[in-house]
């Protein structure tokens, strides 16, 4: 074996070597133990659990970034980690996060518990998973996970109830701040580029001209019929519809053009977004795009 | 990195990633030796396009690769003889197949993620189910290849001479094209069919520099497929948000490169005395 | 008392007629080859040299007449030939030794990986030597001259201990010292194996010290003969149905008016 393969061969014993040693440079410390430790597929659901649980439960949210595109993404060895180590994990369900099932498929637990949001949700629109947008669905979420950690922590059966308590009031200020834009804004016409601010128009009254072709194809990132193309920009440019409301999340070249083309004609845009923005806490995130919408619908 | 190795998910990986590595150095040494590296690319996108058509119908994406990489490699193997005219028929075949993909992707009504994943694949979301059909198929892959080694090298060397020996020539060629389809479609769920290419030909490119021996060039390459997978998947551990497959593409990359420019390619002057 | 049907003929044809795509290559051949004789093929491009290798290993069909090989009709994977192809170089980065080039003449087609064995190993020594290439044995194949190359091939169609040998244009890359060197080589293997040899080439001077006749095949037809006897302007002028010169100069023989 000439110098050169033998150079070849010690550098391979080296670096694995080398890792071995290293590894306690990065290895991480231990975790307390009273903490129930929970994953969530979205973070909008890690959010519900951290306000009931408080700081009874760690939880680590997979999809936390709202930049990127939910449907196309890909996990990491903290997500896969953070899953093995969970007794509790919620997701959405429904379609929408299947890249979850091979994740717990790949870390069996038969004493983790599952939670689907879709699954637990009652108002459901056709076509349209985005059930964590309705705030009735929320609530009876925000009590399944209340009583599934009761089950896991009995002693703290108190402050999971209290807690439940306060989070519902928040809900009641949404429910209220949907009421009286109800009041202000009922019948009022509005474009849609994608299927998830559907559960808030409705309640909210308002009348939405986009085509429910588009607004689905848009959601399962294909390309819409080119008819509705074609009926979204007409209604965009003859102002037929008083405010665009923007998927920020999912998004194309065709909502792209729709949305320059809003600006073009002056009408207002609301952007909203699929996941929880940081810093936020979903209360604050659907009163601020409804604060956001009031404020385009009053123009 | 004892503590990695407690996860059920890691060890899955390092499993499935090291029966994969197997069967990939196998036959990337040949897709070498036999010209035939671009079906190595070809195969991957040709079975996303089945990925797409197998959650179009409604069943397991594993199904859809498989049936469309293997119908592919009997194509590849009964449309070209010639070097040129297997590169323009593979060529072909994949843009067609992708054509197709993206129609199935267009039909589906609902989220395509089980397709995209395809894309990148799912090692640390393999269960245990799924560690021991690879396990299987790699075993079985293997097995094929020892019953066809002396034949089918001999007739990547010389398919003349082959068949005027008795050799299957033109069968072993479409053969072994299924046999490469088999092994994307089980390797595509470790490194997903745009990364794939570099596990089947990098440990087997860089071992065909180092040594000339058939047998000794497929052994390097697979000890050095199996690192890669194996250093990957730890340093993923380690590092915690990057994914693996990024991991097993640089690694061959970086040695591939000072390999090929090291060991230097002469032309023997014949010295003979007569 | 030897009569000719007790001693089947190591090559026999009789009336036999060769298409290639629908077109007639040869009419109607009829010759015989018998133990140990050394046959030139001669004729130009395209007249069906390089075909009747192929006939004769079992890769075409004739599509009139007999042909017989050693007493049988023509069959893949016949041991008792030893065929070496047109030689073209392999790639510089072929991963592969010489002395695995030539063992595949031995097991290539057997199925299975192949254990060690001894007594191949020294088979495949023997013809190595037989052929003056132990000195590159080890050496990876694409490093190898187009002569060393020719030398492997030739010594992977002797291995399975052949009766009949064919090698298709093995000068075409060589240059005249090396073509010496591979004449005499099969020149020796001929006479000391005792193995009929049909070697197709486009230059039959190189070989006029060691071929015992020459088979000419041009335009449909084809003579069968000694050097003398064969390549006269007579003989090749009606092969070809038009004027051929022969010119024979310093030992030579040159071949004037046709594109050879």
């Amino acid at each position: 074996m000439n110098l050169f393969k033998r150079v070849l061969k010690w550098s391979a014993v080296l670096t694995v070597i080398l890792i071995f040693t290293a590894y306690p440079l990065f290895a991480s410390g231990a975790e307390p133990n009273k903490v129930v430790k929970v994953v969530a597929a979205e973070n909008f659901y890690g959010d519900i659990v951290k306000q009931v649980g408080g700081k009874l439960v760690n939880v680590t949210s997979i999809l936390s970034n709202p930049n990127v595109d939910p449907h196309e993404y890909e996990s990491s060895v903290n997500d896969a980690k953070a899953i093995a180590a969970a007794s509790l994990v919620i997701e959405n369900g429904g379609g929408y996060d299947d890249w979850m099932d091979k994740l717990l498929a790949a870390s069996p637990n038969n004493k983790r518990i599952l939670l689907k949001g879709f699954d637990i949700a009652t108002s459901k629109l056709p076509d349209n998973e985005h059930i964590w947008y309705n705030v009735n669905n929320v609530q009876l979420i925000a009590k399944t996970v209340t009583n599934q950690l009761t089950k896991l922590d009995p002693a703290d059966a108190g402050i999971f109830a209290s807690n439940f308590q306060t989070f519902v009031k928040g809900l009641d200020q949404i429910r209220q701040r949907i009421t009286v834009l109800k009041g202000k804004c009922q019948g009022t016409p509005v474009g849609l580029t994608e299927t998830i601010f559907l559960y808030q128009t409705g309640p909210l009254g308002l009348k939405v001209l986009t085509p429910f072709e588009f607004q689905k194809a848009i959601a399962e990132g294909n390309d819409p019929p080119a008819d509705t193309i074609v009926k979204a920009e007409q209604q965009i440019k003859s102002k037929a519809v008083k405010a665009l409301i923007y998927n920020e999340q999912t998004v194309s070249k065709i909502t792209t053009k729709l949305q320059n083309d809003a600006k073009a004609a002056g009408i207002p845009i609301v952007p909203v977004t699929e996941t929880m923005p940081a810093n936020k806490s979903y209360q604050s995130w659907m009163l601020d795009q409804l604060g956001a919408l009031e404020k385009a619908l009053e123009r | 990195m004892l503590d990695a190795l407690h996860y059920p998910f890691i060890q899955n990986a390092l499993l499935t990633g090291t029966f994969v590595a197997i069967i990939a150095a196998i036959t990337g040494y040949f897709l070498i030796s036999r010209g035939l590296t671009f079906a190595g690319h070809a195969l991957p996108n040709i079975g996303f396009a089945g990925a797409a058509g197998a959650v179009l119908i409604g069943v397991n994406v594993v199904y859809g690769l498989f049936v469309f990489t293997i119908a592919a490699a009997i194509g590849m193997g009964l449309l070209g003889k010639e070097v040129r005219d297997r590169d323009i028929s593979i060529g072909v075949l994949m843009t067609f197949a992708l054509g197709i993909g993206l129609m199935f992707l267009a039909l589906y009504s609902g989220y395509a993620q089980r397709v995209y994943s395809i894309l990148f694949g799912t090692i640390l979301g393999i269960s245990r189910n799924d560690v021991k059909l690879t396990a299987i198929s790699a075993l079985i892959t293997v097995g094929i290849f020892l019953f066809i080694y002396r034949p089918l090298l001999f007739s990547t060397f010389d398919p003349l001479v082959a068949e005027a020996r008795g050799v299957p020539v033109r069968f072993l060629s479409i053969f072994f094209l299924v046999l490469v389809a088999v092994t994307v479609s089980l390797s595509i769920q470790v490194m997903g069919a745009l990364l794939v290419f570099t596990l089947l030909v990098g440990p087997a490119a860089t071992a065909t520099r180092l040594v000339q021996r058939p047998l000794w060039a497929i052994f390097i390459a697979i000890v050095l497929g199996i690192a890669y997978i194996w250093i990957s998947i730890l340093l993923a551990a380690l590092n915690g948000n990057i994914p693996v497959s990024f991991f097993i593409a640089t690694l061959a990359f970086i040695i591939y490169l000072p390999v090929r420019f090291l060991t230097p390619v002469h032309r023997r002057r014949s010295i003979s005395h007569s | 008392m030897n009569s000719e049907s007790n001693e089947p003929s190591v090559v026999a044809l009789e009336h036999v007629q060769v298409r290639l795509g629908g077109r007639i290559i040869q009419e109607d051949m009829n010759f015989s080859v018998q133990d140990g004789e050394f046959i030139a093929i001669l004729g130009p491009n395209g007249a069906g040299k390089s075909t009747l290798l192929k006939l004769l290993l079992g890769l075409v069909k004739p599509h009139a007449g007999s042909v017989r090989v050693l007493g049988r009709a023509p069959s893949k994977g016949n041991k008792d030939i030893g065929y070496a192809p047109q030689f073209r170089m392999v790639e510089a980065d072929f991963a592969l030794r010489a002395r695995d080039i030539v063992r595949f003449g031995l097991d290539g087609n057997k199925w299975g990986p192949g254990w060690p064995n001894r007594k191949r190993d020294e088979l495949i020594e023997q013809v190595l030597q037989e052929v003056n290439a132990l000195s590159f044995a080890d050496a990876p194949v694409g490093q190898l001259s187009g002569g060393e190359q020719q030398r492997l091939l030739i010594a992977q169609a002797l291995l399975t201990g052949p009766r009949l040998l064919l090698l298709d244009e093995p000068l075409a890359n060589l240059d005249i010292a090396h073509g010496q060197e591979i004449v005499a080589l099969v020149k020796t293997v001929c006479r000391s194996r005792n193995v009929a040899v049909m070697l197709v080439t486009h230059d039959v001077n190189p070989l006029l010290p060691a071929v015992d006749r020459v088979l000419y095949m041009a335009n449909g037809q084809c003579a069968i003969g000694t050097p003398q006897e064969v390549i006269t302007s007579q003989i090749l002028s009606n092969l070809y149905g038009s004027q051929v010169e022969v010119v024979k100069a310093l030992g030579s023989m040159f071949v004037v008016g046709v594109q050879i």
